[in-house]
């Protein structure tokens, strides 16, 4: 079992893609702020020994309020500055959390991630390691022109989700090594993997650990919320 | 044999709160019970009718002083452990018409019926939160579903009450807190005679028959029903 571990709860939405004034991480789903939903699934893992949440400047207080309320407090729960992209944002995070052997990122748009997904990334005996799941579609390429340029083949594909676990001195130097070469990477596991070579074993995600963008996923939410998490839908 | 933690009774001096106390105490399934209502000696009257059980403990309180509700219920954790129940009986009428009705008896009747009964639920919440289970039972009226008019204030007190517990339940349910709602018809105590005061007490429902629909619900047959507005009438036989 893996210890010594921090958290990075990227929290860095301004609402902008949700269409709403009030910050996506702020956003109530089942009547709960979205990042308490992923709060409440580490709070009782004693190997997880700090949290960082990265969110922007103009949010700070806000979310801190929110954190106050719900019980999480400012010792082991730290809000720091996000950056201007995903990828800074992590770093900053990675930079406040140092002193830990793993580092778990996670997604505050993301509530449903499981406690037992958590746990699984604690227990994997690789050292880095992503939930993922297959994906049921076609996915496509297209060329400059907008037309059709070719088929992927969909077995060979995985739709990587959050969370993720890396060796901090690993996720570390890879950061590094991209910002060195000027490369920003909107995943972690893939800036891992491109810049390191490093070997990051696929952990069988779950359909409704979704990533909530746009307005229409805060619908889905809701209803996935009253289906699986309280379990029961209405009449 | 006790098998559950402790549990807070609030508006235990009297009537409802006080039948309630005693059907309780009866079943000793709870660790403590802690009776609260302003008036330590109608505390000690209620204990003393429950026959002085040993788990039973007055906690003197003014409801009124909503800044010091999270102290209160915290103080009750630490003396008496995780809270498994809560009962909220405690209530405040000054039936009035709406041309009679100012401000201060708005703000009194909201104080009392809906923001102390609120922070009540939300500190009690927080510890039940932790622990993964508990039960919460509101005490509305009917007087908040059907109209009363020359009631405004209590009335539309206890709408919120209703809506409020059913709003809980929903927030509360992924934590396996059940919130309930019980709302009385014409029921006989002092509150009943402020709000019809030319009504014989005899001839309507007792606050022992509302306890008895309070105790079930806070045993495992009253598991489906939370989230209800659980309409309480009982018309004696004369």
């Amino acid at each position: 079992m893996k210890d010594k571990i921090g958290l990075i709860l990227l929290a860095g939405g301004v609402g902008r893609r949700t269409q709403r004034k009030v910050p996506k991480q702020l956003l109530l789903v089942g009547g709960k702020p979205m990042l308490v939903h992923s709060l409440e699934k580490i709070e009782d893992i004693p190997q997880i020994t700090s949290v960082a949440i990265p969110c922007a400047e103009e949010a700070m207080e806000k979310t801190r309020y929110v954190l106050d309320a719900w019980g999480y407090d400012e010792a082991k729960y730290r809000i720091v500055e996000g950056g201007a992209t995903r990828h800074e944002s992590v770093s900053r995070g990675l930079s406040s959390l140092s002193g830990c052997d793993y580092v778990i990122i996670h997604e505050a748009a993301r509530p449903f991630a499981a406690k037992a997904d958590f746990l699984r990334l604690l227990e994997i005996e690789d050292y880095n390691a992503t939930l993922g799941v297959s994906i049921p579609f076609t996915v496509a390429e297209v060329d400059k022109t907008g037309n059709l340029s070719g088929v992927l083949d969909r077995s060979a594909l995985v739709n990587v989700q959050l969370p993720q676990i890396f060796e901090y001195a690993t996720l570390a130097a890879a950061h590094e090594k991209a910002a060195q070469a000027g490369r920003q990477y909107t995943e972690d596991a893939s800036l891992l993997y491109d810049q390191l070579g490093v070997a990051v074993r696929i952990v069988e995600g779950s359909e409704i650990n979704i990533k909530i963008t746009y307005p229409s996923d805060l619908v889905i939410a809701e209803s996935i919320y009253r289906s699986f998490v309280i379990g029961g839908a209405d009449d | 044999m006790t098998s559950k933690g402790a549990c807070i009774v609030t508006g235990a001096s009297q009537g409802i709160g006080r039948a309630t106390a005693i059907a309780l105490a009866a079943k000793r399934e709870y660790s403590s019970i802690v009776l609260v209502s302003r008036n330590l000696e109608k505390l000690e009257e209620t204990k003393a009718l429950a026959g002085n059980p040993d788990n039973m403990f007055a906690l003197p309180f003014d409801l009124e002083e909503l800044e010091g509700i999270p102290a209160m219920v915290s103080s009750v954790v630490r003396d008496y452990g995780d809270i498994d129940l809560l009962v909220n009986v405690s209530g405040y009428a000054d039936p009035k018409p709406l041309f009679e009705t100012d401000a201060h008896s708005l703000e009194k009747t909201f104080r009392v019926n809906v923001f102390a009964l609120t922070l009540m639920c939300r500190e009690v919440a927080k510890n039940m939160r932790g622990h993964r289970c508990g039960k919460i039972i509101n005490i509305a009226s009917t007087a908040g579903s059907t109209p009363r008019p020359g009631w405004i204030s209590y009335s539309s007190s206890k709408a919120a009450v209703i809506s409020i517990s059913q709003t809980l339940t929903a927030e509360l349910a992924e934590y396996g807190v059940k919130v309930y709602c019980v709302s009385p018809g014409r029921c006989a105590t002092d509150l009943r005679r402020k709000l019809a005061p030319e009504e014989d007490p005899a001839t309507i429902m007792q606050p022992e028959q509302v306890a008895e629909i309070i105790d079930n619900l806070s045993g495992d047959t009253g598991n489906a029903l939370d989230g209800q507005d659980i309409v309480v009438r009982y018309q004696p036989r004369l």
